[in-house]
């Protein structure tokens, strides 16, 4: 029997051990056909999905080759029933194809009569297509490429997309590897990142926070050398993308534009917010025209689990333009992952953490959940709470800021980060610390006052609301504590860690703390906030309140 | 034609090796066992046992049974004649027939009355004979598939079975009555087991089949079979699971092609042929295996799946009277012979040709061979699951799932710690201690930091109900495991065909050692003397003075002509007036032939 690194499980997991010498071509190898859904220390699991063989089969594998890989590498046998449904599966791809057509424009095509019957047959799908040219052939209305296509993937008919894109209007934009002061150059998993994305023409980039996603967004812009719509998530994060812009590209201030709720510039690269997509006016979306202002030949979105529903179905008219999405966790709490990936693309490149961890490109972190105990008179009031005001009752006690408190002085000299949900709790907070707040209704220009005090050294401790969960860059951050979140997302807990993982000039360990009050729904939400986490690799040290370090040097490394 | 009587003098006058292999191929003659060699002629004349053995026969071996009974000389081929004699479904003229046939250059043997209702006329006028079975096509399946596909699956069924039979030990399963399991709770096992329905309903009924679950018919309730709490290797556990399944006369599981409404361990009809049709194709399949090892001489890197229409031609034309069922059965038979590795990838695999040919030492060593060894050591990692990379050794597994609950199925276990999974630990008494010693000794790798943080709140917090008084965990797989040894070689030992040859020996010895119509016309060889009588009388338009039992009791004597039988009653004419009278057979206590008594004396059981 074969000694092989992988374990291919009935329920079609595959199970990685870490430790094997063959790990690393054996995840090569995997990698283009299956997802990267687990990444502890000792055994990574990923999931074989139609998705990733149709994906695989557009990159060119066929099944032969995938059975070949899990045959060569497979420690045990592999379920015959699931090499079955591999060959079955990848055979669906490709037997309807989108192409361009001279006279008729868009048309689907197929080399079977009933698949294209059947397909044509559902409601949803007959709508988005026009007449029949022939029994093997039928015109499909432009706009509604990108829908049938998430459509036919729904069917379990993927359609191969022949189309092409449309170039865009041509700006050259390069980018300023070892030039100037601080020569920098983009590191090999961001090179194979961008390149896999370009081989592909669109989709997923999932990297860590702080491993430089956006300078995979400028190396992807480089490529493409076009007029370029960057989408992100608040007016902060535009103008932290154009900073990185203008210093890891040619593009000058004049040739990148932001359109925000504040300003509404339109230049060969403009960055424009969801928010500000989405606004409704009248029953309208008053700046979607943005998306057709300019030729764009490529569309960036960061953070794209958080796309909201309305880009969605935008997207879906924007099939013919390259389209790049950039996330750290491409999970998404209302389960619509499947729509990123039709919708934008196929996940183009993925590491687990703890790879870019041992590289060096991120700051390696320590996760400690502190379980507080409930005060009797706090512990009588959850009791009797009603359910929906029970998890803002145990997650707000009192008992959490006096060891949100103790653990400030304990870390005393670093940049700490207060991070909770509540506002009432987190003025507490900050009135009993003595430091200034961000939330929702401090001024942007306030916020950047205050997070370039805190980059710069003159703030050491800032209490944040879920305004900084996202793409707000604080290098030299190195602690966190949670106080409360949103329920059991993993996501912002995810997002939250990424807030300390730029690597700290003296290489210093990040501590992130999630303050827990026992028995209670906070512990519950926790382990659900948790798992992401330890699923790549993170796992939680658990104190009890009276064991969390109080001075200096109570820390141990 | 031969008469019962002489059949049961042919039969006296076999050898021992020719009543023994007789015997062997025709059991039901020996079931119950029979006094004297008239009532195994009987035995062997009666239409149901006739219909077991022509079900035996291939399409020439009918084509020349036929000729025979039409007199076509020309389809008449001795090779095909000794088989059909081997089976008394002939009858070896007497040495002054044989003597003057063989001067003649032709055959000596001579067709069995009783065979002719049975075997009808379909196969009559088919001249020339199909000597050779159709050509098989197959598909070429690469060795490395094969045994991929056949370990693949025997390592499924093992730990499927295993986990159904622990999913049932803890709540048994409901049925409905007489036995079947219903939907929903089918549904709920197969969440239970992370099966398939399909797949599902094929072990329950194997499991069945191989007497691990047992019906509890007062509480309708399919229950573990208690067994000794010894081990079994698991090549050991796969050959008790294909030999129940060779024996298993039900029907095949539904397939897409022949689905079925039948819910599982649905009380069945009786008399199924599952058995036959199983073993049949096993047979074929070992057959066009050892056909295709011969065609490529020494290549094993490409096996040969057959097609399923092709074997079915072959099975067709090795037992052309089942192939209506058989076409139905296929489809079924050939997935369950893949769910249990019998056949990878459509292809033999090693282990099954050792089964098909009951090589169950050599079968064993196979699956010996296909199977990871057991492993005792598993990983925890710190998102708290601990995977056993591999199969893990069910003591070891029973103890894990004790304090962890399982995730996924595959070869690998995976099991995650919750606070709640130590919780139920600690309810089922373990202690800090005891957790803990328990992964010092499995665990490759270091507890996290928070799993020990967990089993210390857990068993430091106190358990909400009283504590067992000690905690041996008695791993279910470790049932199992005695469950099949023991039922494994009881079942292997019927198997055995050193028994069956001893059992069947010993009958003859019995046979010889009393005269051929020991019991004198009574028992089983009277009525079908009777029959024999009346048949003769019709055939050839004689009267008969027939002695019937009315409703009062009286036996009545009348001398009729018998004219046919007919849904079980006698249809005959008064010779003096041509008036139609009607016996029903069970009435009818002699028929003695009005002329020609002296043949009769002769041959019959006084003489």
């Amino acid at each position: 029997m074969a000694d092989g690194p992988l374990i291919v499980q009935g329920d079609k997991t595959i199970l990685l051990e870490v430790a094997h010498p063959d790990s690393t071509e054996a995840r090569h190898a995997i990698a283009a056909f299956a997802d990267l859904e687990r990444a502890p220390e000792h055994m990574h699991s990923y999931r074989i999905t139609p998705l990733g063989l149709w994906n695989a089969r557009a990159a060119g594998l066929d099944a032969e080759q995938v059975v070949d890989t899990l045959l060569h590498y497979s420690r045990y046998p592999v379920p015959h029933a699931l090499l079955l449904d591999i060959a079955e599966t990848m055979a669906r791809y490709g037997r309807l194809r989108l192409e361009k057509d001279p006279q008729h424009g868009l048309v689907l095509r197929s080399d079977d009569e009933l698949i294209l019957a059947e397909v044509a047959h559902g409601k949803k799908i007959a709508a988005l297509l026009g007449a029949r040219i022939d029994a093997l052939s039928v015109v499909v209305h432009g706009s509604a490429r990108g829908e049938l296509k998430a459509l036919l993937l729904k069917a379990g008919w993927p359609a191969e997309d022949l189309a092409g894109y449309v170039d865009g209007t041509s700006h050259p934009i390069a980018l300023t590897e070892n030039t100037g002061s601080a020569p920098w150059s983009l590191r090999q998993y961001q090179r194979i990142a961008v390149e896999n994305f370009w081989a592909g023409g669109s989709g997923v980039v999932v990297l860590p926070c702080g491993a430089g996603k956006t300078i995979v967004g400028a190396a992807a812009m480089a490529a493409s050398g076009t007029t370029t719509l960057i989408l992100v998530t608040n007016t902060l994060s535009a103008r932290q993308w154009k900073t990185e812009l203008l210093k890891r590209t040619t593009l000058t201030e004049n040739e990148i534009g932001e359109y925000s709720g504040a300003v509404k510039e339109l230049r060969p690269v403009t960055i424009a917010t969801y928010q500000v997509l989405t606004t409704k006016r009248h029953g309208r979306y008053q700046h979607l025209d943005l998306l057709d202002a300019n030729d764009w030949g490529l569309l960036i979105y960061d953070e794209v689990h958080l796309l909201p529903a309305p880009i969605f179905r935008m997207t879906a008219e924007l099939q013919a333009r390259r389209r790049l999405g950039l996330t750290a966790t491409l999970v998404r709490e209302d389960g619509r992952e499947g729509e990123v990936f039709a919708l934008i693309g196929p996940k183009r490149y993925d590491a687990p953490w703890k790879d870019i961890e041992s590289q060096g490109y991120i700051a390696p972190a320590d996760c400690v959940e502190v379980r507080v105990d409930l005060a009797r008179s706090e512990r009588l009031a959850y009791a009797t709470a009603d359910d929906g005001e029970k998890y803002r009752r145990c997650a707000t006690s009192l008992a959490k800021s006096e060891v949100a408190q103790q653990l400030v002085a304990a870390h005393a000299g670093e940049q700490i980060l207060v991070i909770g949900q509540y506002i009432d709790q987190l003025d507490e907070l900050a009135s009993r610390l003595d430091v200034p707040l961000i939330k929702g209704s401090t001024p942007v220009k306030e916020r950047e006052r205050l997070f370039g005090a805190f980059r710069e050294g003159r703030i050491s401790t800032l209490v944040v609301s879920k305004v900084a969960n996202f793409s707000i860059d604080l290098p030299e951050a190195s602690v966190a504590i949670q106080v409360s979140g949103a329920f059991g997302s993993r996501q912002e807990e995810a997002q939250r860690l990424g807030r300390l993982m730029r690597p700290k000039a003296d290489g210093r360990t990040a501590r992130f703390y999630t303050l827990v009050a026992r028995d209670t729904i906070d512990a519950d939400f926790a382990a659900k906030r948790q798992r992401f986490l330890a699923e790549q690799g993170y796992a939680y040290r658990i104190l009890d309140a009276h064991d969390a370090p109080r001075a200096p040097q109570d820390l141990q490394e | 034609m031969g008469t019962l009587a002489a059949f049961a003098a042919e039969l006296a006058a076999r050898s021992d090796t020719g009543l023994l292999r007789l015997l062997l191929l025709r059991p039901d003659a020996m079931t119950p066992p029979v006094p004297d060699f008239a009532a195994l002629a009987a035995r062997l004349s009666m239409r149901a046992s006739i219909e077991l053995a022509l079900d035996r026969l291939n399409v020439p071996q009918l084509q020349t049974l036929s000729a025979l009974h039409t007199g076509t000389q020309s389809a008449l081929h001795d090779p095909f004649l000794t088989g059909l004699h081997e089976l008394a479904l002939v009858l070896e003229g007497s040495p002054k027939q044989k003597q003057l046939e063989h001067d003649a250059g032709t055959h000596h043997f001579l067709p069995l009355a009783s065979v002719a209702p049975a075997l009808g006329s379909k196969f009559a006028a088919e001249v020339p004979l199909r000597v050779l079975p159709p050509p098989s096509e197959s598909v070429p399946v690469p060795a490395r598939m094969r045994d991929n596909a056949s370990a693949g699956a025997i390592d499924s069924l093992l730990r499927g079975m295993a986990i159904l039979l622990d999913v049932v030990s803890t709540t048994g399963v409901d049925s409905l009555r007489g036995g079947a399991v219903g939907l929903r709770t089918l549904r709920m096992l197969a969440k239970s087991t992370f099966m398939d329905e399909a797949q599902l309903c094929f072990y329950l009924e194997l499991a069945a089949a191989a007497g691990l679950l047992t019906l509890d018919s007062t509480a309708q309730l399919w229950r573990v079979t208690e067994t000794d709490e010894s081990a079994a290797d698991r090549s050991g556990r796969w050959i008790v699971l294909v030999q129940a399944w060779l024996h298993n006369d039900r029907q095949a599981m539904p397939t897409a092609q022949a689905p079925s409404i039948t819910r599982p361990l649905a009380p069945a009809a009786p008399h199924r042929q599952g058995a036959t049709w199983r073993h049949n194709v096993v047979s074929a399949l070992a057959l066009l295996n050892s056909q295709a090892a011969a065609a490529t001489s020494t290549s094993t890197s490409t096996f040969a799946a057959p097609t399923e229409a092709s074997l079915l031609s072959l099975l067709i034309w090795l037992h052309p009277r089942q192939s209506e069922q058989m076409a139905l059965q296929l489809p079924g038979i050939l997935a369950e012979l893949e769910l249990m590795g019998v056949t990878g990838a459509g292809a033999l695999s090693n282990a099954g040709f050792a089964a098909a040919n009951a090589d169950w030492d050599a079968a064993a060593a196979c699956v010996g061979g296909l199977l990871p060894a057991p492993i005792e050591h598993f990983l925890i990692q710190g998102d708290l699951t601990a995977v056993a990379p591999g199969f893990l050794a069910p003591t070891v597994a029973a103890q894990l799932k004790l304090m962890a609950t399982p995730e996924g199925h595959g070869t690998a276990g995976i099991y995650r710690f919750s606070q709640g999974s130590l919780e139920n630990a600690v309810r089922a008494g373990l202690d800090e201690h005891a957790i803990l010693n328990f992964l010092q000794l499995h665990c490759s790798t270091a507890v996290p930091q928070s799993l020990r943080y967990f089993i210390t709140a857990a068993t430091s917090a106190g358990v909400t109900e009283p504590p067992q008084p000690s905690i041996t965990p008695q791993p279910r797989a470790g049932a199992i495991s005695a469950e099949f040894v023991r039922t494994g070689t009881e079942r292997a030992e019927t198997m055995r065909p050193e028994t069956a040859l001893d059992e069947v020996q010993a009958h003859i010895a019995k046979l010889r050692s009393r005269p051929i119509w020991a019991d004198a016309g009574g028992g089983e060889s009277g009525p079908a003397l009777v029959i024999e009588a009346l048949r003769g009388a019709m055939a050839q338009g004689a009267q008969v003075r027939l002695h019937a039992v009315d409703t009062t009791g009286t036996i009545e004597r009348i001398v009729l002509r018998p004219v046919s039988f007919e849904a079980g009653t006698l249809r005959a004419r008064l010779p003096d007036t041509g008036q139609e009278r009607r016996f029903s057979i069970h009435r009818i206590v002699a028929a003695e032939p009005v002329q020609d008594k002296q043949q009769d004396k002769q041959e019959g059981p006084h003489g």
